[in-house]
Order: structure tokens, then sequence, then C-alpha cells
């Protein structure tokens, strides 16, 4: 509302004032006033619409020197343009108002030359010079009227003056009066004048005072001299002479002229004041005109220009998907049109590049996490320097901790980690060779000795080139595969002999059942002892082979989400009804989740609690502690004894299969509690605490 | 140029004019009254010059329609006489201003309606009635402001 008003009152006023111009010139040159009273309102409007106009020129001008100021987007451009505008408008209104105003000073001037002056002087003297002449004879002819000596002759006045306008060539109109007044006789020869008023009381006293006197005056329209005179004894004469035909009409246009002109010599000051208060108007109207077009008209027309450099703006600051409205369907509008669809395909570009450079960084997480997690080392470098080394690099090179070969050069690397000095100097080798692919084993210097396993790869890059080795140690792989075939091998073995297992022992059975009731106490001894034994070695037998199960049992993968103080409570609550251990349970207050193989852990605590149970001795109760913390990114499980302690010579090689110290074991145990706890992404480990021991499982929970 | 225009347009004393005695006689219908009149001197150069000057007495009795009359005062060059022209009636001459502005001293104006026994009379000098080109200096310059204020006019006993 404000906006529309702001925008119509500049437009309302410059049409008032133009009325007002208008309305005044047209006034001016009229005869009649069409104004009479209005003048004043008209004025008073005039004078509103020009502060109106001043007030819009003001504010638009205000508008743009804070703009300018304050540097906003295209003011500059539309100061330009104003002041282009206004140069092109202003000196020319200036300038055809200023010879306006000369040619009406000057134009006026020259109606009044001196020889029409002159002329008009002339005629009216002449004129004067007629009517005076004229009123001389109007005046000689009253008196010879009034003189003549029949009216002393006591005639009728009636037949007198008869007499005397029949004489007469002159057109007279001639009355005669007592010296009150009253009309006694009448003559004429004119029908110009048509029965005069009797003199005035006024007149009557002057001609009886004077004797006579003449007044010039209008009759019926007719200019007439009438001449009184006194005519003793006898009354007042009164003769009327209307000007002559021929002369009358000349007379009446002779003074028409002379008025009109007296007029207008007296006016030409007055003229030119109102032709110049007109015309300040209408220059008035102009200049502010062309002053607000300038300002509003120009700031209007490249306001599409002024959104598109704050939009521009805005976008180069990377606030993209700004759009404006296309107002018209010119260039202006073919370019808004385009910025917005530019606008809008950058919006999307953005979009695209974030959610790429977020897959990106998802990538490279991902791909960290596996390298930080991976058992062999990995170092990615060029012919200049290391790019990067994961932890198992560190580890497998015996680099203390703290130290980097991130940034260094491979010559570098070899001075500073001395250990790994032939890695680095083979990558370099193969940096300068640069061949696709190779494989080799390298012998680290110094003591462990350790050989490792080392494959690399050149990767593919338009720039520098970039190559990949990975190593691992020689023994660790060795190990590895020779228990894989293990595994396999016992995996068979255990299906091979797992099968016959069950009939034999049924077997052993039903031949003790049958025939042992049929013997003798001899053969029955004997018996009884040899089938006890079968059965007794084909449990033994099953545990063995169950074991193996447990152990080569591939992971299923299968994994779900518990909790860990609830998988223990099931396990120790077996134990408990047996009543030959008790418990020391310590977690904490909130549920300990993890992601696992449920059966898989189960399986583990399962072997872990037996052997301590079995380490206690035969001496019941056991005394078995349990404990679940939970760290950071772990979870940490200690299962502790008081029990005889770890035997003698402990070492990792004890989670490896074929490790036991009880006659009847598998040898399997730990080594399934290792495997469980590595498919968990963890670690075991085990401990003397001066009574007894303590087994430590740390399972990776990941964030 | 508009300023000193302007300027030079407001400078000059303002005429002045009062209107006393008023009587109005019902039988002949017609309002007489004193009038006291001073024209300004740029009103008077203007008479003058042959630019007409118009008096309206405006009558507006208490009950009963307003009149108005119109009474022009001019300056025949040719003749050089003056001339009071009063509505429609015949114009009367006279030889000097002197006489004319005499003229004025005493009023008789003829109303249309006799019914109102008493009212008032205001006297102004009309502007609007001169030439097309005066009209505008004349609203602002104060010499061609006349203005007689109202008298009170009553019925002769």
């Amino acid at each position: 509302m404000k906006r529309v008003l702001l925008t119509l009152a500049p437009l309302t006023a410059g049409l008032l004032l133009l009325i007002a111009a208008l309305w005044l010139a047209a006034d001016a040159e009229s005869a009649q006033s069409q104004l009479g009273g209005g003048y004043v309102w008209l004025f008073a409007v005039a004078a509103l619409a020009i502060l109106v106009l001043i007030g819009a020129v003001l504010r638009e001008a205000f508008a743009l020197v804070r703009d300018w100021r304050m540097r906003k987007a295209g003011s500059r451009l539309n100061a330009r343009f104003a002041m282009l505008i206004c140069l092109l408008s202003v000196p020319p209104t200036l300038l055809v108002s200023a010879f306006a105003m000369r040619f009406v000073d000057t134009g006026i001037d020259t109606w009044f030359r001196a020889d029409v002056a002159a002329s008009q002087r002339s005629a009216e003297d002449l004129g004067r010079e007629v009517l005076g002449s004229f009123e001389r004879r109007a005046r000689t002819i009253g008196a010879s009227i009034a003189t003549d000596n029949q009216f002393s002759a006591g005639v009728d006045p009636q037949i007198v003056l008869d007499n005397l306008v029949a004489r007469i060539d002159d057109r007279v109109f001639v009355s005669m009066y007592d010296e009150s007044g009253n009309l006694l006789a009448i003559g004429f020869n004119t029908s110009a004048v048509v029965l005069p008023p009797p003199p005035t009381d006024a007149e009557r006293l002057r001609v009886l005072e004077v004797g006579q006197f003449a007044v010039s005056e209008r009759v019926n329209d007719v200019l007439v001299w009438r001449i009184l005179v006194h005519v003793a004894g006898t009354g007042i004469v009164q003769t009327i002479m209307p000007l002559p035909e021929n002369v009358a009409p000349s007379v009446d246009l002779l003074e028409r002229t002379a008025v009109d002109y007296a007029q207008l010599r007296y006016q030409r000051e007055a003229m030119k004041t109102t032709f110049v208060l007109i015309l300040g108007l209408v220059s008035l109207l102009a200049l502010l005109g062309s002053l607000y077009t300038a300002l509003a008209a120009t700031r209007r027309l490249i306001q599409p220009i002024t959104d598109l450099a704050r939009a521009t703006t805005e976008i180069a600051q990377g606030r993209y998907g700004s759009t404006l409205p296309v107002l018209s369907n010119d260039e202006v509008g073919f370019l808004t049109s385009g910025f917005n669809q530019m606008s809008i395909e950058l919006l999307a570009a953005e979009q695209r590049e974030r959610h790429s450079r977020s897959e990106i960084e998802q990538s490279r997480a991902d791909l960290r996490a596996v390298l930080e997690r991976l058992s062999a080392g990995v170092i990615s470098f060029t012919a200049d320097r290391i790019l990067s080394a994961n932890p198992a690099a560190y580890s497998l090179l015996d680099v203390d901790a703290g130290g980097n070969v991130e940034q260094c050069t491979l010559a570098e690397a070899g001075l500073r980690f001395p250990r790994g000095a032939p890695l680095f100097r083979w990558l370099q080798s193969c940096a300068a060779a640069a061949p696709m692919q190779w494989r080799e084993e390298i012998a680290l210097a110094g003591e462990p000795s350790r050989a490792l396993l080392v494959r690399g790869t050149r990767l593919a890059s338009d720039q520098d080139a970039r190559f990949v080795a990975v190593f691992d140690d020689a023994a660790v792989i060795a190990h590895s595969q020779r228990e894989a075939a293990w595994a396999e091998v016992a995996k068979r073995l255990a299906h091979e002999i797992k099968n016959p297992l069950t009939p034999i022992q049924l077997a052993a059975e039903r031949l003790r059942h049958k025939y042992l009731a049929k013997m003798t106490a001899d053969d029955a001894e004997v018996l009884d002892r040899a089938t006890n034994t079968i059965v007794a070695q084909v449990d033994a037998l099953k545990r063995i082979v169950n074991a193996f199960g447990d152990y080569t049992r591939p992971s299923s993968g299968d994994r779900q989400r518990f909790d860990l103080g609830t998988l223990l409570d099931e396990v120790i609550a077996l134990y408990e009804q047996s009543g030959q251990c008790q418990f020391d349970r310590s977690y904490p207050p909130e549920p300990v989740l993890l992601d696992g193989q449920k059966e898989r852990l189960r399986q583990a605590l399962v072997n872990l609690i037996t052997n301590a149970i079995e380490a206690s001795g035969p001496s019941p109760p056991a005394r078995v502690d349990i404990s679940l913390q939970r760290g950071e990114r772990s979870i940490t499980l200690s299962v502790r004894d008081y029990g005889c302690g770890l035997p003698e010579g402990f070492d990792e090689r004890w989670f490896l299969p074929y490790n036991t110290t009880k006659p009847k074991g598998s040898g399997l145990g730990l080594a399934t509690v290792r495997k469980v706890a590595e498919e968990h992404g963890g670690t075991v480990s085990a401990h003397d605490t001066g009574i007894g021991s303590c087994f430590v499982i740390v399972l990776a929970t990941g964030s | 140029m508009i300023m000193v225009a302007l300027l030079a347009a407001c400078s000059g004393a303002e005429g002045d004019a009062t209107i006393s005695h008023a009587i109005f006689d019902p039988q002949t219908r017609m309002l007489e009254a004193d009038l006291d009149i001073n024209l300004s001197q740029i009103a008077l150069d203007a008479l003058d010059h042959g630019i007409p000057l118009v008096l309206e007495f405006d009558i507006r009795p208490d009950a009963g329609p307003r009149q108005k009359v119109r009474w022009e005062l001019s300056f025949l060059p040719l003749m050089r006489r003056y001339q009071l022209l009063i509505d429609d009636s015949a114009p009367r001459f006279f030889s000097s201003r002197v006489q004319l502005l005499a003229a004025l001293d005493r009023i008789r104006i003829l109303l249309t309606d006799a019914s109102a026994s008493s009212g008032q009379i205001r006297l102004r000098l009309d502007t609007s009635a001169l030439p097309a080109p005066m009209r505008l200096p004349a609203l602002i310059e104060s010499g061609w402001r006349l203005r007689a204020p109202a008298a009170e006019w009553q019925t002769s006993r």
C-alpha cells in the first residue's frame, strides 16, 4: 500500500501541476475568467503538487546516495544512468524555459512598437478633433435655436421648434422645458434619438446658473451631444445631436481600439508576469519530472540488472539456487531466465559434487578402517616419498610408537628406521624400475629375524607413478597356511571318525548287555572292563572330534546384537546349578551390547570357565571372578581363577592347537577361544595374577 | 525570474472601503448607504489606463434570496471621460476621476425582494473581471485587494 502510494503520489502531483498550468494558460487567454475565486485553490494545489514532486525527487536522490555509500549491487550503474538521463533532459528543459521566458519578455514588448503607439495617439487626436468640431457645431446649433427671437414673440413653442428643425440640415432632437422641468415642446428630424430623459435637477440648476453647457453621452447606444441653453422668460432648450451616421461607426471603432490599446499597454508587465508564472510552473514540472524520471525510472529500469548483480554475488559466495522472477519478455527477461537456469544447474552440480565428496570421504574412511584392521602391512609411495602406511606396517617393521614414515623419502625412512631399511631400499628400486607388479621375500635387518613377503603393484595415474606395497610376516603366512591345512585335515578327519563312533559305542553296550549275564564271572569281568573301556574311549574320541568340529567350524557371519552380560549369566547358571563353582561378577549397570555371533562367544566362554574350574583343583567349590568393562571402542571380558596359575613357559603358542597340560585335553580349547576372539576383531591374552591366572578377551565394537 | 516577479507583485498598499448608514426603504425597494472607498494606487492607475474596475455589492437579507449588484468603473481614452455602468442601466459619464469617485459616496441599489427588514451588505473589488493577463498578478498583488466589511442594513421607519 505504501509503495503504491509512493509511486502514485509523484504521478498525481505531476498530473495536477500540468492541469493547473494548462488551466491557467487557458484562463489567461480567455476574455472571461473561468476560474473566478478558484485561483487560490488552483495555486494551492499547484504548490502542493510541487512540494510532493520535490519530496519524491529528494527521496529518490537520498535512496541513490545511500545505496551508493553502502555499495549495494547495481547502485553505481543506477547512478550512472540517472546522471546520464539528467544530463540529457535537464539542460534542454532549462534551455527551452529560458528561451521561452526571454521570448515572452521581448515578444510582448514588440507588440507595443513606437510607431504603433504613435499611430494610435494620432488616431485618437484626430478622433478627438472630429468630436471637438462636432461639439462646437452642436453648441452653435443649440445656441442658435435657443436664441431665435420667435420664442420671445409669443408664438407657440411647438410651432417655433418645428420651423427651426425643418431649417437645420443636421440631425437634431430638440425639446423645450419650463424652468421647473416640464416639457413644453419637441421637434426632431432624426429617429436615432427617441424621447430623451428631461434634464436632471442638477443640470437645470447648472444651466440656470451658467446659461449654457454641453455634455456628450450615449443615448440608446448612440453617442450624442446634449446642449442645454437657458432662454430667459421661456425655459430651457435641450438640443441633442447624434453623431453623423457616416462618422459614428468610425468613432465607435476608434474608441474601442483606444480602450483596448490603453489596456494592452497597461497590461504589458502583467502579461509578462502571467506568462512567466505559467511558464515557470510548466518548467518546474518539466524539471522535476525529468529529475524524478531520471532517478525513479532509471532505478526501476535497471532493477532487473541490480537483482541479477545481487544474485550473482550470492552465487559467487556459494549460495546456489537463488532465482529471480522473469518480469519481461525482452532481452532482460531472457537474461534473467538464463541466469535462473544456470543457478539451478549450479545448485544441482553442487549437490552432486557434495554427494560425490561424501561418498569419497566414506570410501576413504572405509579404506582407512580396513587398512587399520588389516594384519598385512600396506605402504603407498611414489618415487619421491612415502604417502601412507597402515598400523600393521609399523608393527611388522618394529617401528616404535610415535614413529612416522609418511611424507618421508624412501631413503630417509631407511635411515630413520634401520630395521626396515632393506624393504625401503627395495621399494626404492621398484619405484625407479616401475614394473606393473612384483613379489619378493625380504629379510629385515637386525634381531629378531623376520622375513617379509612383499607384493607390489603400480597404480594407474596420469601424473606421478604411484605404487602400493603389501607385505606380511612370512612366518605367519606359513603358519596360517599350515593351520588352514591342518584345519582342513581335522575337519575331514573328524567327519570320518565321528560317523562310526556312535555305532561302535552302541555295539559295545549291546555286547555287554547281551552276553554279560551269560558269561562266567571271569569272562564277565573281562567283557565288562573291555566294553567300559570302549565306551569311555569312544566318549573321549567324541569330545576330541567335537572340539575339532568347534575349532574348524567356519564363521557363519550371522551376527546379532545382544547383551554380553546376559550371555555370561546364562553360561554361569549352568555351572552354578552343579554347585562346583562360585562366581564373583562385576558388570556395568547398563547392558553391554555387542554385534556378534552369540553361540560362538558362548562356546569361548564355556572353554575359559571350564579351564578356570579345572585349574582350581579338585577341592570344590572353585572361585572364579568374571568382569566386564565397556571401553571407548572395545569390550574387555576377563575370567580370573584362584588355581595353580599358568604353566611354566606359557606364551602365544599356548593359543595354538595341540597345546595342553590336561591328560585328556584336546589342546583346542584356547585355540578355539583365540579364533572366536579374532572372528570378532578382538584378541585374547593371559597373565599370572600371583594367585591363579587371568584370561582377558578384548572385543572390538567399532565407534 | 519567477521569484522576482512574485516579489514585485506582492508589493504595494491595499485599498480600503467602508459601508455605513445603510437604510432600506421597502416601498421603493431602494437600499441606500454611505460608501467611503479608497482605491489603491495600482487600481487607480489601471482605471486611468482603461482597465475597467468592477465593484461587486453582495446583499444578504436575513430572509430572502441573496443578491449581487455589479458597478463597473471605466475610462474612455478617446473622450477622456470616466464612465459608471450599473448593471444594465444607462452609463453615467464623468469628466474627472474625482467626480466619478464622488458619485460612489452615496450608493442606491434596487433590491429584487422587499420582504426582508434587515440584512448585510458587503463590497469587494472583483479581480476575476479584470482582463485575462491581469488576473494572475492580481491574485498575488496586494494593491488589488479591496473589501468592505459587512455592514448591517435596517428598514427605514
